[in-house]
């Protein structure tokens, strides 16, 4: 090898490039056209054919060399963020934040109870929130005195003696809609039916003045209380995980018989306690009939709960009054 | 309703934990709400003797009591104003433990203290320290005869109980009681049920010699039972008695009320005692008045009973609110020898309504209105007249009296047991179901294989039919025992509601644009609805509790301001929010009913500032254009876009169209209504109406593929000079009509008014972009159509290019 050659590979091996001052004498030095592998390229024109093919070969190999140590230098150079252009070029600076969007948690809690309820086949069905006695009360086994009906509880939007005019309330329930679907659709029905309803209730912790249901109803040959403890032990599972302790208990509804509530143990094993979370029942053959669809023929449930009551349980409000204050700061932690 | 563990024992023996009993009545439907104990072992407590009471030096309601304990001296700092020299008191000496605990269920240790600077060596104990009542009116002063420093469980009688109080569904009367619990309990558990012999009246007389009983009101009165009793003396219940009534949270009057209570809440029939001495001429109406009445009840208040309700009266005046409560003019009292025990049988509906209207809730009333068994009213009748004469050995029984206009009509009910497993969907042995049954006092008989013949009891009138008695099945049966169904969950091909698809889409696509979801209230008050319309275009309720709730919003925006003044007040910089609910108006024809327009609408509204100082830019504040921006997004998403027209409708209202149908609009929220809601910032937002939305959204038909153009447009740039009160929408709609096909967008990129623009004109730049789907377009093209253009607009508007 040319001595040329070894010396320059053993000059470019020894150069230390630690500034950019450095890299780019190393650059003039040895790789530019004027640098000294150029030079050496010139040279070749004095040799003869068998000694230029040695000789190139070697120079060429140098300039690899070179190059690369040229490279391999300037890499580093480029990963080290030591140098900044501009003050505003600093990418950690704070960008203007874009409002990320949300849903109310009530929605959030309904979107989760619908999802559920869809993966059990049930439709979504939607009514009137002002309602007329047939429908709120009558239609659903409501007797002329029961307490609901009391100007106490109900909200009247009209009221008056003709028989012909209806009295209008605000809903109380939103299984009046069970009945506007019954109406007008056979069996099978399968469906659920959120909504806003009204109770005329002082406003405190733990009660509004109105509030959100979803009532469900599934209505065909044969349905039966197995079929309805199947469908609510689901749905809680889905609900609240599979491990979720719970337990039916008979109470009362006008419009079912047999009626039942679901309670869920909700705490520790020690220091927990039963919550009611939803009304249910076979609907009752006097709601069939003032829809006219043959008892003897069809037998259905239906079950009610509140979605403010399942938003506390899985949020842990403890005032129902959050939900309709609107404070932004409690809003932006349901994205 | 409250029930007694050591009563409810008499009549079923109960097992040791009390536990157990609470869920099994919760599992059969009387639902536990709470359990507790009351009473006290008193264990450490002793009696002591007051000897001085000095003033407090440092506090003034304080007294210093020197106390002996029988074989000392104890300093005691007391707080009690009724503390006095030589009293025999209750003291907790140092360390012993009171019987009740704090509030967090800790126990109270009594501890050597200093109050005040005083040292106090035990505490002098009122009634509720001891857990003998709640009694915190003073220290519990016990008889002056009580020896001093010995336990006090030798001197004051100690009664432990455990409680449980149920809800009572309103279907469940016969539950009302101990023996109604009890005969629950005995058929869940299939144990024996121990009722109490109840004497036979010698004689029950239709038409009394000594008091006549006339029942007007039929409909009102069904059953009216008197007992005259002669010779009896008013004194204190015996402990037992006493101990029955506290129990359960009743306080003890004398003997006869309290027997007449015992009763009730041992069998459900509510009693009442008259003074016979107080009943004129010895006779009892039991009617209504046709106008109201005042009448003063026996808690001595004086109450204006509604026309229509039922009074029991005497020849000539009310001596008690039927069912309800008894007059102060009849009340027994100390001088009572002789009285009239009523049972009877009041219709559920009057006294509901009574009660009601009086808002006066009596344990008597509370069994009437949910009905109580018809049958039961000389039973009853009798059971108080043996403990009377229990208690009152030379009391004597003068004739028992049953006026009965209106009998009960048994009620038999055939049961298809076929029905039961197929409703139930579980399989249930017919001898379970008898014996159940039985238990129940539900007689049955077995008419055929599958049929079974129920008599039901006279004090079960929430049973009427076949499916009622399924529902005792699974209520005894306990519906937690229903295996799943065989075939498992059934699922449903029917897709989802397009209501509900357009719904959730819209929701979607308003959170993407960052919008946050607020609730508001759907009933506002008049005051606040004023700001919105005239109140006769509204819907309001006719009863609400408060001002609050009157009106129904015609609008989503009332809600929304409200909740942009609650952050701005809160120092929130600015909000982005929006809304889906409904809205409501007067409406001649109506959507769902007559007179009652109800629709859905979604609000988009923003305030305040949209970002605040930032190194990259100043704070910005929202502007009309932001809110258009999200607007144009949202109906695009929803792929409407191609649908809607809009029009200037004011100088800060702009109108939405579909098909010539107004949609919405958006607006600036007036100066005047900013400052209602306390708003310093402008506000902006967007109402439309989602029912018409949706019939746009279902119309639009699935999506189609169009090729993507092979060949490039041509985009071309033109700026006019217009006057200023001709809006950018015309000059739009007029370039796009103009234009033909081969026009594919068109942007506006400048609006300039003022220097080398003549006065109350603008200048308007738009960038026109063209394309051929078949071939490249050049210049040539699209100067013809360039030309048409500016020669329309300047026919139509005036319209120059500007140079």
């Amino acid at each position: 090898m040319n001595d040329a050659v070894v010396q320059l590979i053993q000059q470019i091996k020894e150069t230390q490039i630690s500034t950019s001052q450095d890299l780019e004498d190393f650059r003039l030095k040895y790789l530019s056209k004027k640098g000294a592998i150029q030079q050496l390229f010139k040279t070749m024109g004095s040799l003869t054919p068998q000694e230029r093919a040695t000789f190139g070969k070697d120079v060429n190999d140098l300039k690899v060399l070179a190059q690369n140590t040229f490279e391999e230098a300037q890499s580093r150079f480029e990963n080290q963020h030591t140098v900044l252009n501009s003050a505003t070029d600093d990418l950690s600076l704070p960008p203007i934040a874009k409002n990320i969007g949300s849903v109310h948690p009530l929605t959030k809690t309904l979107q989760e109870m619908k999802s559920i309820f869809y993966r059990l086949g049930f439709n979504i069905a939607d009514g009137p929130e002002v309602e007329d006695d047939f429908h709120n009360f009558t239609a659903l086994n409501f007797p002329p005195n029961h307490p609901a009906r009391d100007t106490q509880d109900t909200f009247f939007v009209r009221k008056n003696e003709d028989p012909a005019i209806p009295d209008l309330v605000l809903r109380t329930h939103t299984s009046p809609v069970q009945i506007r679907l019954m109406e007008k659709q056979a069996p099978p029905i399968r469906s659920i039916m959120p909504g806003r309803v009204y109770r005329n209730e002082a406003v405190s912790p733990k009660s509004y003045f109105l509030f959100h249901q979803v009532e469900a109803l599934y209505v065909d040959h044969n349905v039966s209380v197995a079929d309805l403890k199947e469908s609510l032990i689901t749905f809680v599972k889905l609900m609240y995980g599979s491990d979720v302790t719970y337990r039916l208990r008979p109470s009362f509804f006008p419009f079912t018989e047999p009626s039942l509530e679901m309670d869920i143990w909700w705490g520790s094993k020690e220091s927990g306690k039963w919550l009611e979370i939803l009304g249910s029942g076979m609907v009752d053959p006097n709601v069939f009939k003032a829809v006219n669809i043959d008892p003897e023929i069809y037998s259905g449930f239906a079950w009610g709960m509140g979605v403010e009551r399942m938003a506390i349980l899985k949020y842990e409000i403890d005032d129902i009054r959050t939900f309709y204050e609107n404070d932004i700061r409690f809003l932006h932690q349901f994205v | 309703m409250k029930l007694s563990y050591n009563w409810l024992n008499e009549y079923i023996s109960l097992p040791e934990d009390v536990r157990e009993t609470a869920d099994t009545l919760t599992l059969i439907g009387l639902e536990e709400e709470e359990t507790f104990s009351i009473g006290t072992n008193l264990e450490g407590i002793i009696t002591g003797d007051i000897l001085r009471v000095e003033k407090h030096p440092n506090a003034d309601r304080l007294s210093v009591c020197t106390v002996n304990d029988g074989s000392s001296e104890l300093q005691i700092v007391c707080g009690a104003s009724n503390v006095q020299v030589g009293q025999k008191v209750a003291i907790a000496p140092v360390n012993s433990q009171l019987p009740i605990t704090d509030e967090k269920g800790l126990p109270i240790v009594i501890k050597k203290t200093k109050l005040r600077g005083v040292l106090s060596e035990g505490m002098i104990c009122a009634e509720d320290e001891l857990g003998f009542s709640n009694d915190h009116s003073g220290i519990m002063v016990l008889p002056e005869n009580t020896p001093v420093g010995v336990p006090l469980s030798l001197v004051v009688e100690s009664y432990q109980d455990q409680i449980i109080d149920i809800a009572i569904t309103p279907n469940r009367p016969d539950a009302t009681s101990h023996i109604g619990v009890a005969r629950d309990l005995s058929a869940k558990w299939n144990t024996e049920l121990h009722i109490p012999k109840i004497s036979e009246p010698n004689e029950i007389k239709h038409q009394g010699s000594h008091i006549s009983i006339h029942i007007d009101d039929t409909q009102g009165c069904h059953r009216y039972v008197g007992v005259l009793i002669e010779n009896v003396k008013i004194e204190a219940s015996p402990t037992w008695l006493r101990n029955r009534l506290e129990a359960i949270g009743l306080r003890s009057i004398n003997n006869i009320v309290d027997i007449t209570n015992y009763v009730m809440h041992e069998m459900g029939q509510p009693l009442h005692a008259f003074d016979a001495h107080e009943i004129s001429s010895k006779k009892i109406r039991v009617k209504h008045f046709d106008s109201s009445m005042p009448f003063i009840t026996l808690d001595e208040v004086s109450r204006d009973v509604p026309a229509g309700s039922l009074f029991i009266c005497d020849d000539q005046k009310p001596i008690a609110i039927a069912g309800v409560m008894g007059g102060e003019n009849s009340e027994v009292s100390e001088k009572t020898t002789s009285i009239l025990l009523e049972s009877a049988y009041f219709e559920p509906g009057k006294i509901r309504k009574c009660a009601k209207d009086l808002a006066l809730q009596t344990d008597a009333s509370y069994r009437f209105e949910r009905g109580i068994d018809p049958e039961m009213t000389v039973r009853a009748a009798m059971r108080a007249s043996d403990l009377i004469q229990q208690l009152l050995p030379s009391s004597r029984i003068v004739e028992v009296v049953d006026v009965h206009p209106v009998t009960w009509q048994p009620t038999n009910i055939s049961l298809s047991l076929p029905k039961v497993h197929k409703l139930l969907g579980v399989e249930i042995d017919t001898n379970w179901i008898q014996r159940t049954f039985n238990a129940l006092g539900i007689k049955t008989t077995e008419t055929s294989q599958n049929q079974l013949d129920c008599d039901i009891p006279s004090f079960r009138p929430d049973l009427e039919r076949e499916i009622d008695l399924i529902e005792e099945i699974g209520r005894i049966f306990d519906y937690n025992n229903i295996p799943s169904p065989a075939h498992g969950i059934q699922i449903s091909t029917e897709p989802f509601s397009e209501w509900e698809t357009c719904k959730q889409k819209i929701t979607e696509k308003i959170v993407g644009l960052g919008y946050n979801e607020i609730y508001s209230n759907s009933l506002i008050s008049e005051e606040e609805a004023n700001h919105f319309g005239e109140l006769s275009d509204m819907i309001s309720t006719l009863n609400p509790l408060t001002k609050d709730m009157t009106t129904l919003r015609p609008s989503l925006l009332p809600g929304f301001l409200k909740a942009a003044s609650y952050n701005k007040n809160r120092k929130a910089s600015g909000v982005r929010f929006f809304e889906l609910g409904n809205v409501f108006y007067s409406a001649t024809e109506g959507t769902f009913h007559k007179g009652i327009g109800e629709q859905t609408h979604v609000l988009l509204g923003v305030s305040g500032r949209k970002h605040d100082d930032h190194w990259l830019a100043k704070s910005s504040p929202y502007t009309f254009m932001d809110l258009k921006a999200d607007t144009h997004a949202l109906l695009a998403s929803l792929g409407l876009a191609q649908h809607i027209q809009t029009r200037v409708s004011d100088q800060d209202e702009l109108t939405y169209y579909i098909r010539e149908h107004s949609i919405g609009k958006l607006s600036k929220v007036s100066k005047a209504l900013q400052k209602t809601y306390e708003l310093d910032e402008h506000v902006y937002y967007g109402e439309f109406n989602v029912n018409m939305l949706y019939e746009a959204f279902i119309n639009q038909g699935t999506i189609q593929f169009t090729p993507i153009p092979k060949f490039p447009g041509i985009e071309y740039d033109i700026a006019l000079i217009v006057r200023s009160d001709i809006d950018a929408e015309t000059l739009l709609q007029e370039i796009s009509q103009t234009a033909g096909t081969l026009l594919q967008k068109i942007d506006i990129f400048d609006v300039y008014e003022g220097e080398n623009i003549a006065q109350n004109n603008k200048s308007i730049a738009f960038r026109l972009q063209f394309l051929d789907a078949n071939k490249t377009l050049n210049i040539k093209d699209i100067e013809p159509i360039i030309n048409n253009v500016v020669r329309s607009l300047n026919k139509k508007y005036n319209v120059e290019l500007r140079s």
